[in-house]
């Protein structure tokens, strides 16, 4: 009872700082509050996220203005073909002191807590690789040495659907690293207007910091203590199962179309990602309704689609629909002749 | 996991709505299942042993058995709601939001005193129910299925005094028929159609294929004697027909001065056939005595006047020699109309002997008829009636394409090597095929 006690005074605690967090992201990019929550989710789950839209939207503002409210590190890496890993990681470099000459670490922008990577898919696979193990170990391996990233750390990538030629496409493995994809849209016409208004050479409004890193940690740590039942549990395995063609739960358009599921990285995600929304909240225990809002940001990088949805024009979405219509909540669903009021 | 007594209060009564619906559910596809097999019983009872339908009734009694049974079966299958199952289901109907399961498991979570009668009040009317309409449209079916199966009357079926006499109706004839026709058969074979028509009747297998077939062979049998009856009788006149024209070519006396000797040959050969023929029509004794005496005076006339007299007495003795009742021989069908196939070559399917005379009618043309009858002013064609309607370079010779698609199109490969491919209509492919299949 106690410990029960003390989780709900965690979130009480922190909540107000949370909910600051998203108002005033909100004055960063206005109209986008279901993606601001969304953001602020991933980062409470200590997850990466892929920031997908044209050029021009704000994604770049949005991760700096993240950074900038939760006063943490922020460095930007603007991805390029001539980028090499070294620039990401850092390097060894010959350095001379009074006495004597010595290999000194010199560190790469990934040495932050949270790495804007702009435009990532223009880099080369190589230099994407280096990225996998800073993304999934939070440790940078040079020349035989190991060392940690700060904690926490944060890839927040963009990339551009559009302007193809020139690209490399991200590889499924490191796709899967990412806990989100957020798509972002344009604005509204009236928004727009309020943005020319206000944003005078695009530049956001000055904000004060509403957290410190400190803060940042303790909440990514009460989000992984919020309690998650067996009930939501079970809908997230049959979720994530579903998305598999050879399940027996997979609705009609994954058993057509898709060509590989989810992985279980991907129901450890949706998890998470449930706990912290479920802080973001100010509940003491993730639902369903979080797991059916959170399940299309977290599949809709990792269901991988065949040919045949190309030529037939189904998209991700409607596959990840299929699934919500299909999967019951319940784990056993209600018996034909009962209806529900 | 531990549980309480607030969230079993609010959670039991749907536990128990849902494996009601269950155990209904098990119980209605058996029920149907019933039902189809009673329907099904009954219906072929009464049609094959109509004295045993009612105890298909007997079925009824399973239904409690059967309720028991799913039930049972529920049970072994562990189909019935547990208390968690059904704590999601509240879960879901409340605010979706995992509290109701997540404080189920850990009560300490839950800091509201109010969250159970909140729940309590939010789920009140909304919790899922028996639909009676779902099982009301599924049992209604085999409900109609029954009553059909109730309704339709049992066959009735024949005692086996009504087998006699249905056998007898078809026999009784026959019998008649031998008995009227007594003189055509000999003592064996009366005795043996009578024995076999005996058979028939006595036979207790009812009416049957092999009973039909039975009598038609005796009736087959009665038909042909008759027949050879009147053959005879029928080469009798046309013999004593015969005789009366060369009587009427002839001016003398017969046996004091003969005609021709061709003549006389003949008639020699036509009182021969007359024995003959007088030996073979199995007439009755009586009329056999009168046939006799009539031919006996006319071989004894000694004039062409008296032979005349007896060859007319005799023709008209013959023609009263009645078969079956009937005047004999093809005179009796003379006129018009079809019948009623008593009169041969005529009326419809039972118009008589296929070898029967045919009797034409008028000329008639056909109104369909593409060409008109023109009567020729000679009776004969004359030159102009040939006339050229063109002349052709070559033979003319038929176009393999203009033939109907059912004719064969080429007759070039006779070698038998290769395969006529000309398509046939199902109708010929069926009785090719039963021709193949002989």
């Amino acid at each position: 009872m106690e410990e029960s006690n003390q989780i709900q005074e965690k979130i009480d605690r922190i909540h107000p700082a949370v909910n600051s967090l998203i108002r005033e992201l909100n004055q960063v990019l206005l109209d986008k509050e279901r993606l601001i929550q969304d953001l602020v989710t991933g980062i409470l789950s200590r997850g990466h996220v892929l920031l997908e839209g044209l050029p021009g939207l704000g994604k770049t503002e949005l991760v700096k203005g993240v950074a900038h409210l939760c006063s943490v590190d922020f460095k930007r890496i603007q991805f390029t073909p001539d980028l090499l890993p070294s620039d990401i990681t850092g390097s060894f470099i010959l350095q001379q002191t009074n006495e004597k000459r010595e290999f000194i670490f010199q560190k790469g922008p990934v040495f932050t807590n949270i790495l804007l990577g702009d435009e990532i898919n223009r880099a080369s696979p190589k230099t994407q690789s280096a990225l996998l193990e800073a993304m999934q170990e939070r440790c940078v391996t040079v020349m035989g040495e190991t060392f940690s990233l700060p904690d926490p750390f944060f890839v927040m990538a963009t990339q551009n659907p559009i302007e193809m030629e020139g690209t490399y496409p991200l590889p499924e493995a490191q796709v899967d690293r990412f806990l989100f994809k957020l798509h972002l849209t344009r604005p509204a016409e009236g928004v727009l207007s309020d943005i020319v208004l206000n944003r005078v050479f695009g530049l956001p409004p000055k904000q004060e910091p509403v957290m410190n890193l400190e803060d940042l940690r303790s909440a990514i740590r009460i989000a992984q203590e919020i309690y998650i039942s067996e009930a939501v549990a079970s809908f997230i395995s049959r979720l994530v199962d579903a998305s598999h063609p050879d399940s027996p739960l997979a609705p009609p358009l994954v058993k057509k179309y898709v060509r590989y599921g989810a992985s279980p990285r991907a129901a450890i995600a949706l998890g998470s990602a449930a706990r912290a929304k479920a802080l973001v909240l100010g509940r003491v225990q993730a639902g369903f309704d979080s797991v059916k809002q959170l399940f299309p940001l977290v599949m809709n990088h990792r269901i991988i689609l065949d040919y045949s949805a190309r030529i037939d024009g189904v998209s991700v979405n409607q596959v990840m629909d299929d699934i919500l219509k299909n999967v019951d909540e319940y784990s056993k669903s209600l018996p034909s002749g009962v209806r529900e009021s | 996991m531990k549980s309480f007594n607030d969230m079993d209060a609010i959670a039991n009564p749907l536990r128990r709505r849902l494996n009601i619906a269950l155990w209904l559910n098990a119980a209605l596809g058996r029920f149907i299942i019933l039902m189809g097999i009673l329907g099904a019983a009954l219906l072929s009872l009464k049609m094959i042993r109509p004295e045993l339908a009612p105890f298909s009734f007997y079925l009824f009694f399973f239904t409690p058995f059967l309720a028991l049974y799913a039930w049972l079966e529920c049970r072994k299958k562990d189909a019935f709601f547990k208390k968690y199952e059904t704590i999601e289901i509240l879960d879901c109907l409340f605010r979706d939001d995992g509290s109701v399961t997540a404080f189920y498991e850990e009560p300490s979570l839950n800091r509201d005193p109010l969250f159970y009668s909140v729940l309590k009040k939010s789920i009140h009317g909304r919790l899922p129910e028996i639909d009676p309409l779902y099982y009301v449209k599924r049992i209604i079916p085999v409900l109609l299925f029954f009553a059909l199966a109730v309704l339709v009357p049992p066959r009735i079926t024949e005692t086996r005094e009504q087998h006699r006499q249905i056998i007898s109706s078809l026999t009784q004839p026959l019998v008649d028929k031998i008995e009227e026709n007594s003189v055509l058969f000999s003592d064996e074979e009366k005795a043996e159609l009578m024995q076999n028509l005996e058979e028939i009747q006595n036979d207790a297998r009812g009416v049957s294929r092999e009973k039909w077939e039975a009598i038609e062979e005796v009736q087959e049998r009665i038909d042909k004697a008759v027949d050879l009856k009147n053959q005879n009788i029928q080469k009798m006149l046309s013999d004593l027909n015969r005789m009366s024209t060369l009587l009427d070519n002839q001016e003398q006396k017969i046996r004091s001065a003969p005609g021709s000797p061709k003549t006389q040959a003949a008639m020699e050969k036509l009182l021969g056939n007359l024995d003959l023929n007088n030996a073979s029509m199995r007439l009755s004794p009586m009329k056999q005595a009168e046939l006799d005496k009539l031919l006996n005076q006319m071989k004894e006339a000694v004039d062409k006047e008296a032979l005349k007299q007896a060859l007319g007495d005799l023709q008209k003795e013959l023609s009263s020699c009645g078969c079956l009742g009937k005047e004999p021989g093809y005179n009796m069908c003379e006129g018009s109309g079809d019948g009623e196939g008593e009169c041969p070559g005529r009326g419809g399917i039972s118009r008589g002997r296929g070898d029967a005379a045919m009797v034409f009618g008028d000329d008639k043309t056909l109104p369909q008829a593409k060409f008109k009858d023109q009567e020729l002013s000679n009776r004969f064609l004359t030159p102009e009636d040939l006339v050229d309607l063109g002349v052709t370079p070559l033979e003319p010779k038929p176009d393999p394409g203009k033939f109907s698609p059912g004719t064969l199109k080429s007759f070039e490969s006779l070698e038998g090597t290769q395969v006529s491919r000309t398509r046939i209509s199902p109708g010929q492919k069926d009785v090719i095929s039963k021709y193949f299949a002989k």
